[in-house]
């Protein structure tokens, strides 16, 4: 009875039962599976919390190259710069921590280190840094963050369950817009706002990177994943910042993630993560592909 | 998870995991054809790594990973991964995987959906239907001959045993009628000694039992 594959729905079953979109989703999973209790579940997702902070903590420090030799060390360099009272960053703290929390948890992700996928491991970084950002600013307590948690995931099952979240599949607003989208909804729940208002950022979030392609070169997460994972951060604060101050969007969200459907299908195969175009392409991307002795043939 | 990427490292994981599950055991030898974004881009995203990481066993956050080459040498696992084209039909992460050891062999296509998630849909001859969401749950894999009351025959020791079917699919072999498969989720587990009732129909040549695999 909890049931939702669309925003709508999931709209409709928090106003019908004065819940809240983490509430509905909760309830949603209880009900697929016998086993499950909210006990599990919350034990779980705060195990997977305390992943997305190793995770940025790791990244902060790291001094590696990455696989592909094309990112390691930005997060740190950032991270001193923040600490730096010299340095400027125009951004208010809170958005500059979760640019360089994005980085950090990403350019872990490119040297394989531990990351949760969220909702894929090339966007892995804006709901983390946005969230850990927020909380550290803030003082979020940790279970308004589970909650938030669970709040972006609705966002994502509904993209998933309607459009894709694979960059192979739709391009990286598959990636970076679910990503940006679900970090934007829980930002906005962390924040107090209402459900409509948590589908409203995301829904400007998500309408705000349609028709981004996934187009990294060698076909490694790394250029230019990394670093767009920090400025999505700041864009998924922004899309929040609208929420809350009450605009809302013209477009709706379902019909935002058909859109972003149909922009996927009709995207060349060159840009959907195959290395056989855009910045994979350019002339320093094929220089790169080539010193790694990776080989793009197409098949 | 283990980085750098949720299809093409965690969902490559999973689809070797799942299809070791399917197999029963872990092979001698695992032939890992990859297609499309698969066979352009598995070096930088580790998919090779990860897809013998699952043919070992290892859940997707193990940092063994890495390092798989030198731990399918450990467990003497024979691999390779030759490209090959399934037409455009097919979805752009997609990989047959042939399981092969003494005894059996098996042979798996499976595609990595993104955020982690996989979907079979082959095994050997019979176009099925098996989301991770449903490999999450006890799973009966039966081949079997084809026989008018096999099906009920078996979802009536499955109804004796008071667990309840979640999902139930039967394929026909298209080049040879008389062959089937049958997958049977349920939410719990089916008690053993059912299982074994099962297992021991004449019309099945092989019957696999997934226990919740962490896909």
């Amino acid at each position: 009875m909890y049931n939702f594959t669309t925003a709508e729905k999931l709209l409709e079953i928090c106003e019908e039962h004065d819940f809240s979109i983490d509430e509905v989703l909760l309830r949603r999973e209880l009900n697929r599976d016998p086993l499950a209790t909210r006990e599990k579940i919350l034990a779980e997702l705060d195990r997977r919390l305390n992943v997305l902070r190793d995770g940025i903590n790791e990244g902060l420090h790291r001094e590696d190259k990455s696989v592909g030799l094309m990112v390691g060390g930005i997060a740190k360099k950032l991270i001193s710069r923040f600490k730096n009272p010299e340095f400027h960053f125009f951004h208010s703290k809170v958005t500059t921590k979760a640019m360089i929390y994005a980085i950090a948890t990403n350019e872990n992700n490119a040297c394989m280190g531990k990351i949760l996928a969220f909702p894929t491991a090339g966007a892995a970084g804006v709901t983390p840094g946005v969230l850990i950002a927020a909380q550290e600013e803030y003082g979020y307590k940790d279970d308004e963050m589970l909650s938030a948690m669970l709040t972006a995931s609705a966002i994502g099952l509904i993209i998933a369950e309607n459009a894709t979240l694979a960059g192979a599949g739709g391009g990286c607003q598959a990636e970076i817009g679910s990503a940006a989208a679900m970090a934007a909804a829980a930002l906005t729940q962390l924040r107090g706002g209402t459900p409509e208002q948590c589908v409203t950022a995301a829904t400007l979030a998500l309408k705000n990177t349609l028709g981004l392609v996934c187009d990294p070169i060698g076909g490694m997460v790394e250029v230019p994943c990394v670093k767009r994972n920090g400025i999505f951060s700041t864009m998924a604060i922004s899309a929040s910042d609208l929420a809350m101050a009450g605009i809302e969007s013209f477009v709706p969200f379902d019909q935002v993630v058909d859109a972003a459907k149909r922009i996927g299908d009709a995207m060349p195969e060159a840009h959907k993560e195959t290395a056989m175009g855009g910045l994979a392409t350019t002339k320093v991307g094929l220089e790169q592909t080539k010193k790694l002795g990776i080989k793009i043939t197409g098949v | 998870m283990i980085g750098p990427s949720s299809s093409h490292t965690a969902g490559a994981l999973k689809l070797g995991l799942t299809s070791r599950h399917i197999f029963g055991s872990q092979p001698k030898q695992a032939i890992f054809n990859l297609h499309g974004s698969f066979a352009q881009v598995y070096a930088g995203h580790a998919t090779d790594r990860a897809l013998l990481g699952g043919m070992l066993g290892f859940p997707t956050d193990d940092p063994r990973i890495k390092s798989a080459f030198d731990e399918a040498k450990t467990y003497q696992l024979d691999y390779d991964f030759p490209k090959i084209n399934l037409g455009k039909e097919a979805h752009a992460n997609t990989v047959k995987i042939v399981m092969t050891d003494d005894k059996d062999q098996i042979t798996v296509i499976g595609e990595s959906i993104g955020g982690g998630m996989i979907n079979v849909s082959k095994i050997d001859q019979f176009q099925v239907r098996l989301p991770c969401s449903l490999a999450r749950t006890f799973i009966l894999i039966i081949w079997h001959n084809h026989a008018a009351d096999f099906l009920d025959r078996i979802q009536g020791y499955i109804f004796r045993s008071g667990v309840e079917l979640n999902d139930l699919q039967t394929h026909r072999n298209p080049e040879n009628i008389d062959s089937a498969l049958t997958i049977i989720s349920t939410l719990e587990a089916i008690p053993s000694d059912i299982v074994e009732t099962i297992k021991a129909q004449p019309e099945i040549f092989k019957i696999r039992v997934l226990d919740r695999i962490p896909v």
